[in-house]
């Protein structure tokens, strides 16, 4: 009984260290044209549900943002929130979000898996002209994920998602927290 | 005891939940649903018409209380259903005798179906374009009579015909104000050898948000609009066995203003109708004013 106290005070101990630290946050944010009354909120909220399994939605309806949260253990599925936002009778501009997750590499491209559901995304930053030919990152960025990944550490990025048809959704990478710890 | 009848039936309709869009109060069109929900308006109106260029003193009360059902069949395009319970009263002195002679009960239905032509979304504001095409059918009674012999035209609850109609409806929407123009015209047929006009009606309405003044940075708010409308309808002379009729038809012009409330589940909303165009042909009643208050909600 003693061991098995002490096994797990130190697995806690381990687990405060940690970015796991971090509240288990992977927040979706909607940028939605065409929302200018509060009753329009509630058909997106009820297409964002049905259509995409988004749950804890919330309309700020000044900033044209709505906000939603995925189920344990749902991915995220770009298109279906598109069509979703798109039969409430409103255009999407854009989906920002923070994933919490570990670095990879698949060929040229870094990517991200999220610890909440294994989603992965393919990420990109908005200076990635400053490269050498053919990444999608700028030198400082890819370095940081790199020490990330060869380190294995947690590391959570925030930025916007966009769609690639047969590819895994592209994240434009705009704050990167984690990677040099 | 005809429209108290048509008061509780009405009534029964008002227990049912619903949900709404802001839009022109005076206006059916302008009505769009996202796809797979539902919009249900719930109306109540009251016409006056008192002012009888002929001897006779006519007063005219009627009551209508037209439910409107909306379904988005999809993100662009709906089916609008309205079922319209009226009362009909005329007052009118004959040979130095006022009488009264009326009816009560289920008018003509309307349906129709709208599709979105054209949107254009900015942030937290749009713009859009449809365009609308059904008919009325002849659910009300045509023929009624009481103890003086068969109801005139006007007292009828139906027209006794399939009359088709088509229309066009704009809307400019933003956080502090919205337009609203539509176009409706009705082509009228022939039934029973009479045939009531074809009419025209146009709307313009503008709505202001007065509250909340500042809007909050977060969330949602119940939003209060002041509204204004213009509603106007031109209708053509009846004909009667191929013949015009005299005493119908004209033009009608009315300034209506109105005030509303919007919330995340329903709307609320009045306004009254002052004409400020009456050119009617002939010795027809003039209409004194109407008043409508509504309820929408969605689900």
């Amino acid at each position: 009984m003693r061991v098995a106290l002490g096994m797990l005070i130190v697995a806690l101990g381990f687990t405060s260290l940690a970015p796991n630290s971090w509240a288990e946050i992977e927040g979706i944010q909607l940028q939605v044209d065409g929302l200018s009354c509060p009753f329009c909120a509630l058909g997106l909220d009820k297409r964002l549900k049905q259509r995409a399994g988004l749950e804890g939605i919330q309309v700020h309806l000044k900033q044209g943002v709505t906000e939603a949260a995925l189920p344990t253990g749902l991915g995220l599925d770009v298109g279906k929130v598109q069509r979703a936002v798109q039969e409430a009778g409103f255009t999407l501009r854009g989906i920002k979000l923070t994933v919490i997750g570990k670095i990879s590499r698949e060929g040229d491209h870094m990517t991200v898996t999220s610890r909440h559901d294994g989603t992965t995304f393919l990420l990109f930053d908005a200076e990635h002209q400053d490269t050498e030919a053919g990444s999608t990152l700028s030198q400082v960025v890819r370095q940081r994920l790199e020490h990330a990944r060869q380190t294995n550490r947690l590391v959570k990025l925030s930025g916007s998602v966009h769609e690639h048809a047969g590819l895994p959704a592209g994240l434009m990478v705009e704050t990167l927290e984690g990677a040099d710890e | 005891m005809r429209v108290a009848t048509v008061v509780m039936a009405a009534s029964l309709v008002w227990a049912i939940p619903a949900p709404a869009w802001a839009v022109a109060i005076n206006s059916d069109v302008g009505l769009t649903p996202a796809k797979d929900q539902w919009i249900v308006r719930s109306q109540l109106r009251y016409t006056k018409k008192s002012d009888d260029p002929t001897a006779q003193d006519r007063e005219l009360e009627i009551f209508t209380m037209p439910q409107t059902v909306v379904y988005g069949l999809t993100e662009k395009s709906s089916v609008i259903l309205t079922i319209p319970f009226l009362s009909k009263e005329l007052d009118a002195t004959t040979d130095g005798i006022r009488t009264s002679r009326g009816d009560a009960g289920l008018g003509d239905l309307l349906l129709l179906g709208k599709h979105r032509l054209y949107t254009r979304d900015y942030p937290s504001a749009t713009s859009r374009f449809s365009v609308v095409a059904g008919t009325d059918l002849p659910t009300g009674q045509s023929g009624d009579a009481d103890a003086r012999g068969k109801l005139p035209r006007d007292l009828q609850l139906g027209s006794g015909s399939a009359d088709p109609l088509v229309g066009t409806a704009y809307t400019w929407q933003s956080l502090d104000d919205e337009w609203d123009v539509s176009l409706t015209y009705q082509l009228n047929t022939t039934a029973n050898k009479f045939e009531f006009g074809d009419v025209l009606t146009y709307t313009v309405a503008y709505q202001r948000r007065v509250w909340p003044f500042n809007l909050p940075e977060r969330g949602l708010y119940a939003q209060w609009n002041v509204v204004l409308e213009a509603n106007g309808q031109w209708e053509q002379q009846a004909k009667s066995h191929g013949s015009r009729v005299d005493n119908t038809g004209g033009h009608l012009l009315f300034l209506s203003p109105g005030f509303q409330v919007a919330t995340k589940h329903f709307v609320v909303e009045t306004s009254i109708q002052l004409p400020v165009l009456q050119n009617l042909n002939g010795n027809q009643v003039e209409p004194d004013f109407a008043l409508v208050a509504s309820v929408r909600a969605t689900f």
